[in-house]
């Protein structure tokens, strides 16, 4: 059970925090008011109550729930039914508590029709039938689109593709739509419902209508609500019912629990019904997510152990971030590790900073410094260091895919102009959302004006579009090229909207045969694959942008910038917290979606805000990070935490990226990298172009930037393992660097050698144990130069080496 | 037969490459794979230093290979005088007096040795003294210092740099300037200049130039006294152990743009010449003498310019930009006549220049920019609007990148010509010239690549004394279609040159260059011209050479940086122990045929060297299994000649070249021009489908039907028939319109169906065999053996009438059993 506590998706909840005192038991009601438009229309009602320790029941079947109009509306089974046209309100009270919601009620007399897309399509995805039958080829000879993107299309596949049996207009019941979804008839997806159940009279009542097609515009589905917004439960055995609305763009809203698809990310802690009644197991996290039209929205699921014992121990909060993480921490029950020690810190700060280690004097100096502000003296001045500057634009360079490809006629040139000026960009201090917006509208020749290597670097507008997307928006697109995202809210009109902004980019060589010139073409459109229609430019989950007479991508570029922008300021936010943290707060960082939700979202919203007040200014965010206790932590784990990796109540073990550790190893045994065609003594992070690599470096998993990815990889090989051992790498740089040799020449005693290639390496002095072990092997004068070398040797094949602890 | 066809067959490479060699009908592939890539010694990469001053000796390392017989250097202006210091393999120091009077900046030069001639190469003449980096490196603070007006030149491979001070007083002129590209032949070089004042704080970083063809250029004047620092390096850190610089530091004026940009040719004209610190300079000058051609201005001055600023000669008139106007139908009246050259300066971003111009209907107008090709930073993109401002027209590339757009006027009147940069950029140095004009026909003569991407291996004509050399010519019309005749201008004595006419629907011929044992050793510039064959057809073309040849390559890219020569180097080297002549062929070739060229050898003292005999050009029709390589010793060779069963009809003009390596590395030389000629086969014959089983015999028969017709005897051989048959030769004459053989299958012949039986016919003319192919695709079936020897069968209906097609005569009946051993009419 421990093992699957910390693994599922966790989202933060605000709802208890550990500095907060609770006060007595509060009672809120879900939606927080009743609106039904027609005769057939109802609301479900959820009443919670939060106890003083922050959990949360379900107590709609204990609490009294009256209209104060009886005449206006009716509350049967769990949901409000409508009676006569008119205002009324509904009172909930529970154990002296109470509260009231108002009750709108408008044409009770009206029986709507019933409509293919708000009726009928539902039902298709509730049962599921577009999951099997929306294979691109379908299923045993009938196909839908995958999870209804394609509605037009669907109708006539039911009504027209195939004629016989599938729909029997004569004889509704008889239609093979309904006898196979009941049972009745053979189905290799086997039964879908029952006869008589809201799905299958809801299907019946459309054929019955005589299966008609909506005519003219259908409102549009905008978006659901799921409510409550997040749960904190004690497992096992507790249910809790969530109720579902849709929104639909004519401003009105209707529930929808009963035709929504639920599902859950972890079955174990809180699985969830399809009659959207969610029942707790073991201690977890879990999201719950309902599914309703092109709409995809979860909440975030906390079950504890009943009666569990904890105690929340003292701990300081330097910031928000703190705070933040604290109060998830409480949720979840979990105490935060302890501070790291200075000499911990100063190694960590130094790798996460720089990307070097700290130099030996510092090692001695720093835990001496009685100044009680010295670790944010000692961050502010690594944050002035060029090394900070080329530490990121080594990432940057990763997630912009620098690299040259002479087969492509990517040359070498531009790719280091590219370099050249991202780092200068980093260097400055240009804010990153109007980087980024330099590199989206970037035009003309890529020797002039070098952010626009972006379009160089990928000519196909569907890479690009997909690029742009996980670079800066940190959003997947690609499955929503063919049909709409399966786990996500993107739809084909999404994807082919964003894609119109780069199908107007004009791609022309120039006179040097490395150059090129990008320019507007002011021509060229995104067609959808359903229809061919012309899908205008549309910012992903936003507006459709008036572009006529402008340059798409300064358009798109302008909402890019903008502070307000949803996605971008915590896509970065996160994508920095992760290079501190290990991990991110949205893990992996560049996989954004709806059933990937952030482990502490108000944590990643308090980055994104304070990012965006930053002006985008990453050094500000990384002091502000770095200041943090959470990121002081020490990796040593307790108890209750030693499971935790996603929720930050210990810092991580992070194996350095291939860059960093060779610059390490050079930096250690103060041997230069010779690298290629590249200066003598330059580091592997300042390395422009992708194509220029060793085999350190490959075989340590260095970004070949053939695709976007904002991840440092730092997984383990065998062949990584091997290397160390017996590669050349290390054994090459410790000739090289000869520093036993000079510090014998120096007449030093072996223990001082011993001590000084520990304070290079792993940043520390040796201890008792150490040295006592150490020092029968320095006893034959012949042997010391081969035992320090060993010494040397082992210390850089320690894991206390090569990881960031 | 050579190494490096089967690597590079079917590569994409090739592919790509055989795209580039342009639409020639008339050249084969087969001359450019057979040949080994190394030949052609000997070649030399770059000069260093690549220049030297004017009015002085100095010594220069030319490095390459085969170079051990260099003894000269010949350069595009006859009054250098080079003195042999040393030549080795690798190099050739030589000293060059430059003479006081060279025109400064670029000049082109091939090393000359005693058995060929060398790659075409930069040089360029410099007022300054020049002064090479100083052995012992200079840094950052100890730069090595030099006067002002010095040209400095040295190596910065990878991360190198180099730093050089100059002492400059408060106000002073200093004028940066910097060759890079243009000296390098394969890997380009980016150099980056920093400019540091003398309290070490950067003054400038300049980079990439359109002027300096990426190498920077800049003028400032010295905010104050003191020693600045001028410090040089690769900007991509990637150079080679190789890549060197020039770099004039100096007071001198440096303009990198002219308004106009052209101007009729030693019609004096004022330029106003931009982008030196210290302002415009005006100056009246004539830009040289040959209309439409690039003529040079350098601006006056105490200290002289190291390069000129390159102009547009045409004998056009100048119109220059007026008034700025919103838009097209605003353009300033009134409209100018044309032929004409509009000049002009996209000054800031996003500007429209129009020009009004009048015009008859119908008449069709080159519109061409001059910009790029003459150093302006603008993307040229031009725009043709009616009176009423409607866009009617306009291009953007097609110069490359300059604009250029054919126009027919679609009515009489006022139209309007639009320029702007295609980036809507701008600025002070965006000048350009727009010159309309009738088209005009032309012819351009150059000699094409033989060796893929290698633009300079075999491009000089190189002539052993007494001996010959052949070199294929090309040409490209512009604006007219004819036939011509070339001629070669200037060739040195006692050498002569002969080449057959170029028909109209050809542009490659090949062309022997002869000299007499008694020819001085020599080199030279020539020049090929060429006159109209069909002058009734149409108008005379202006004919000149214009021979592009890629000094920065690029592998099979787009180069770097080419040169377009106007004259062709030509070489009489030292005499070669052996020559090659044909022994004219007596008989044609025949369609479908073979004719086994001879040739013969001529070794002398004890010369035995193998050789490799090449036909330089296969026509259309005719082909060689690629060319045939000669043993040691061997005073013949034999050159299988096939044509094509729809070969034209016609005699050819061919040459057989050779090559051979004779201590020095392999040399060319050719047979004479002779002629081939093609002719149409003596009949057609048409194979009957014929059935045998084996252990069996039979008869296949022939039907033939006359073409050209023969004389005397044929002799006729069955040839393609399956394992275990024979047949015996025959013979025919001249009427016979049937022939059969006698086919006998052993009791193993290989069963199944045949279906390339093929009769080849001899004649014999002149007591030469004249072979061809005459039927092919005979079908013959061999069936498993009947159980008991079958007689004779009687002859299949469907076969008595002989019908034409031998598949609609198929003899044999569906089922094989029982089937007639043998058709038989």
């Amino acid at each position: 059970m421990k093992l699957r506590f910390f693994r599922p998706l966790a989202l933060g909840i605000a709802t208890i925090a550990p500095a907060v005192a609770f006060a007595a038991p509060t009672l809120d009601v879900f939606p927080e008011a009743v609106h039904l438009r027609h005769k057939k229309d109802t609301q479900s009602i959820v009443v919670r109550i939060t106890q003083d320790n922050g959990i949360h029941r379900d107590v709609t079947a204990e609490a009294q729930l009256q209209l104060e109009d009886p005449a206006k509306a009716d509350f049967q089974k769990g949901a409000v039914l409508p009676k006569a046209e008119g205002k009324t309100n509904l009172k909930i009270t529970w154990n002296g508590l109470s509260t009231s919601i108002p009750v709108t009620i408008e044409n009770p007399q009206l029986a709507p029709t019933i409509s293919f897309r708000k009726d009928v399509m539902p039902v298709l995805m509730k049962a599921e039938c577009n999951r099997c039958h929306g294979a691109a080829r379908g299923q045993d000879g009938f196909r839908l689109s995958l999870w209804g993107f394609d509605p037009e299309g669907d109708h006539f596949r039911i009504t027209r593709e195939f004629p016989g049996r599938r729909i029997n207009l004569a004889a509704p019941e008889e239609s093979l739509m309904l006898t196979k979804s009941d049972g009745e008839a053979s189905h290799t997806g086997g039964k879908r419902f029952e006869k008589g159940s809201l799905l299958y009279n809801t299907m019946l009542s459309w054929l019955k209508a005589g299966a008609p097609n909506d005519s003219g515009e259908t409102v549009a589905l905008t978006g659901i609500d799921v409510m409550p917004k997040s749960l904190v439960l004690e497992g096992p055995g507790q249910n809790f019912h969530i109720t579902v609305r849709a929104n639909y763009a004519d401003g009105t809203s209707r529930d929808v629990t009963s035709t929504a698809l639920f599902l859950s990310s972890n079955d174990g802690a809180a699985k969830i019904a399809q009659d959207g009644i969610i029942s707790t197991g073991q201690r977890g996290e879990a999201f719950v997510m309902a599914r309703y039209g092109a709409h995809t929205v979860g909440i975030p699921v906390v079950v504890l152990p009943k009666d569990l014992q904890f105690t929340w121990p003292k701990v300081e909060e330097k910031n928000e971030i703190d705070k933040l993480v604290n109060t998830k921490l409480y949720n979840l029950r979990v105490a935060p590790s302890e501070r790291c020690d200075d000499l911990t810190f100063l190694r960590r700060l130094f790798l996460d900073l720089t990307g070097t280690l700290p130099p030996p004097d510092r090692v001695k100096s720093f835990p001496a410094d009685t100044n009680p502000n010295k670790r944010e003296q000692l961050i502010d001045e690594l944050l002035a260091r060029p090394e900070f500057v080329d530490l990121w634009t080594l990432k940057w360079s990763d997630l912009l895919q620098i690299r040259s490809d002479v087969l492509r006629e990517i040359y070498y040139k531009p790719v280091h102009l590219y370099h050249r000026w991202l780092r200068e960009q980093i260097m400055a201090g240009v804010p990153l959302n109007k980087l980024a917006a330099q590199l989206v509208s970037a035009s003309g020749s890529i020797f002039e004006n070098p952010p626009a290597t972006f379009y160089h670097l990928e000519n196909d507008p569907i890479r690009v579009s997909e690029d742009a997307a996980q670079a800066f928006l940190g959003i997947r697109l690609q499955c929503a090229q063919c049909h709409n995202h399966p786990f996500d809210r993107w739809t084909m009109d999404d994807y082919r909207g964003f894609m119109a902004f780069f199908m107007q980019i004009g791609r022309k060589n120039a006179e040097d045969p490395r150059e090129r010139i990008i320019y507007d073409t002011r021509s060229g459109e995104a067609k959808h694959p359903v229809g061919d229609r012309v899908v205008p430019p549309k910012f992903p989950g936003g507006e459709v942008p008036s572009v006529k007479d402008k340059d798409r991508r300064q358009v798109l570029a302008d909402w890019l910038a903008d502070p307000e922008n949803p996605w971008f300021g915590r896509h970065i936010a996160n994508l920095v917290w992760a290079h501190f943290l290990g991990v991110g707060i949205v893990d992996p960082v560049d996989d954004v979606r709806v059933s990937n939700p952030p482990s502490n979202k108000p944590l990643l919203d308090h980055l994104a805000k304070r990012f965006a007040e930053m002006n985008f200014d990453i050094r500000k965010l990384a002091r502000e990070i770095c200041v943090s206790e959470t990121y002081q932590r020490s990796t040593h784990a307790n108890p209750s935490n030693e499971l935790d990796s996603r929720n930050f109540a210990k810092a991580t073990v992070r194996r350095m990226r291939a860059e960093v550790l060779l610059d390490s190893i050079s930096q250690a045994t103060a041997a230069p990298m010779s690298h290629q065609t590249m200066p003598v003594g330059l580091r592997a992070v300042e390395v422009s172009d992708a194509k220029k690599t060793n085999y350190f470096l490959t075989t340590f998993g260095r970004s070949k930037r053939e695709t976007v990815c904002a991840r440092d990889e730092v997984s383990p090989t065998l062949s990584q393992a091997l290397h160390l051992l017996t590669g050349d790498t290390i054994e090459t740089k410790i000739t090289a660097g000869a520093l036993v040799d000079k510090m014998l020449k120096e007449n030093k005693p072996p223990m001082e050698i011993v001590e000084a290639l520990f304070l290079r390496s792993v940043s520390r002095m040796p201890d008792e144990q150490e040295r006592s072990a150490l020092e029968p092997y320095f006893s034959d004068p012949q042997q010391i130069k081969a035992a320090l070398v060993d010494v040397q040797w082992a210390l850089l094949n320690s894991k206390e080496f090569i990881f960031n602890h | 037969m050579n190494q490096a066809s089967p690597k590079r067959s079917g590569s994409p490479c090739q592919a790509r490459c055989y795209r580039a060699l342009g639409a020639s009908v008339f050249l084969s592939a087969l001359v450019l794979t057979v040949l080994p890539a190394s030949a052609g010694s000997p070649r030399v990469s770059f000069a260093y230093p690549g220049a030297a001053q004017r009015g002085t000796e100095s010594e220069v390392t030319f490095r390459g290979t085969n170079l051990i017989d260099a003894r000269d250097v010949l350069f595009d202006a006859p009054s250098f005088e080079i003195t042999k210091v040393k030549s080795e393999a690798n190099q050739f120091i030589a000293k060059i007096r430059v003479p006081a009077d060279a025109t400064l900046g670029e000049h082109h030069c091939r090393v000359i040795t005693q058995s060929g001639a060398a790659d075409l190469r930069t040089f360029f003449v410099t007022p300054f003294p020049l002064v090479e980096e100083a052995k012992t490196k200079a840094t950052e603070k100890a730069p090595q210092l030099v006067p002002i007006n010095t040209t400095v030149y040295g190596k910065t491979p990878v991360d190198d740099e180099d730093h050089y001070g100059v002492e400059l007083k408060k106000g002073q002129h200093l004028s940066i300037e910097v060759v890079g590209l243009q000296l390098h032949t394969q890997n380009p070089y980016d150099p980056e200049v920093n400019v540091f004042k003398p309290d070490g704080t950067l003054l400038t970083t300049v980079g990439n130039t359109v002027f300096g063809r990426g190498a920077p250029v800049w003028t400032t004047e010295a905010p104050e006294d003191g020693v600045y620092r001028i410090s040089i390096h690769d900007a991509t850190h990637s150079g080679t152990g190789e890549c060197h610089y020039l770099m004039h530091i100096g007071s001198f004026a440096r303009p990198v743009a002219s308004l106009p940009l052209g101007a009729p040719a030693d019609k004096p004209t004022e330029f106003t010449l931009l982008g030196d610190s210290r302002g415009p300079i005006k100056l009246t000058a004539s830009p040289g003498s040959l209309n439409d051609s690039t003529g040079f201005i350098y601006p006056t001055g105490d200290v002289a310019t190291p390069s000129p600023i390159p102009v547009r000669i045409s004998a056009l008139t100048n119109i220059l930009e007026g008034p700025q106007v919103a838009s097209a139908k605003e353009a300033p009246t009134p409209a100018a006549s044309l032929p004409g050259a509009f000049n002009g300066i996209i000054s800031s971003a996003g500007e429209n220049d129009f020009f009004r111009f009048s015009t008859k209907k119908g008449e069709v107008w080159d519109f061409r920019v001059f910009a790029r090709a003459l150093r302006s930073p603008i993307d040229s993109q031009i725009d043709i609007y009616d009176a009423k401002g409607t866009r009617i027209g306009g291009n953007d590339d097609a110069g490359n990148p300059d604009s250029y757009l054919r126009w027919t006027a679609p009515a009489e009147g006022e139209f309007i010509l639009g320029v702007k940069d295609q980036q809507n950029r701008g600025g002070p140095l965006f000048t350009y010239r727009v010159e309309v004009d009738h088209p005009t026909p032309k012819v351009k003569i150059s000699l094409p690549e033989m060796v893929l991407n290698s633009s300079q291996e075999r491009r000089a004509i190189v002539i052993p004394q007494g001996n010959r050399y052949a070199s294929l010519v090309r040409i490209k019309r512009e604006d007219w279609v004819g036939a011509i005749q070339l001629d070669a201008l200037n060739l040195p004595p006692d050498v002569v040159a002969s080449a057959g006419s170029i028909e109209k629907a050809f542009d490659t011929v090949p062309m022997v260059f002869e000299s007499s044992t008694a020819a001085p050793i020599d080199e030279r510039l020539f020049e090929i011209t060429g006159k109209s064959l069909e002058p009734a057809e149409a108008p005379v073309p202006t004919v000149r050479v214009d021979h592009k040849v890629d000094i920065t390559e690029n592998g099979n890219r787009r180069p770097f940086y080419s040169s377009f020569e106007t004259k062709l180097p030509v070489v009489v080297t030292d005499p070669i122990p052996v020559r090659i002549d044909i022994e004219m062929p007596k008989a044609s070739v025949v369609r479908s045929g073979q004719l086994p060229l001879k040739v013969k050898i001529t070794r002398s003292g004890d010369f035995n060297a193998p050789m490799e005999l090449v036909l330089l050009h296969t026509p259309p029709g005719l082909g060689t299994a690629g060319g045939v390589k000669i043993p040691a010793g061997a005073t013949e060779g034999i050159l299988p000649i096939n044509a094509t069963a729809d070969a034209p009809l016609k005699t050819w003009k061919l040459c057989v070249v050779a090559n051979t390596e004779i201590g020095k590395g392999p040399v060319w030389f050719s047979s004479g021009l002779f002629d081939l000629e093609v002719s149409d086969a003596p009949f057609a014959g048409t194979l009957l489908r014929t059935a045998l089983s084996q252990n069996s015999s039979g008869q296949m028969k022939l039907k033939m039907e006359p073409k050209a017709g023969f004389e005397g005897r044929a002799k006729l051989e069955l040839l393609g028939l399956p394992v275990g048959v024979t047949a015996k030769p025959i013979e025919i004459g001249p009427e016979d319109t049937l022939a059969a053989f006698d086919v006998q299958a052993a009791a193993t012949a290989t069963i199944g169906l045949n279906k390339q039986v093929v009769v080849q016919c001899t004649l014999i003319k002149d007591g030469n065999a004249v072979v061809s192919t005459c039927a092919r695709g005979g079908i013959l079936r061999i069936d498993k053996a009947d159980p008991a020897p079958a007689p004779p069968a009687p002859p299949a209906a469907a076969a008595a009438p002989a019908p034409a097609s031998p598949t609609a005569t198929a003899t044999a009946p569906a089922t094989p059993k029982p089937a007639p051993p043998v058709a038989t009419p």
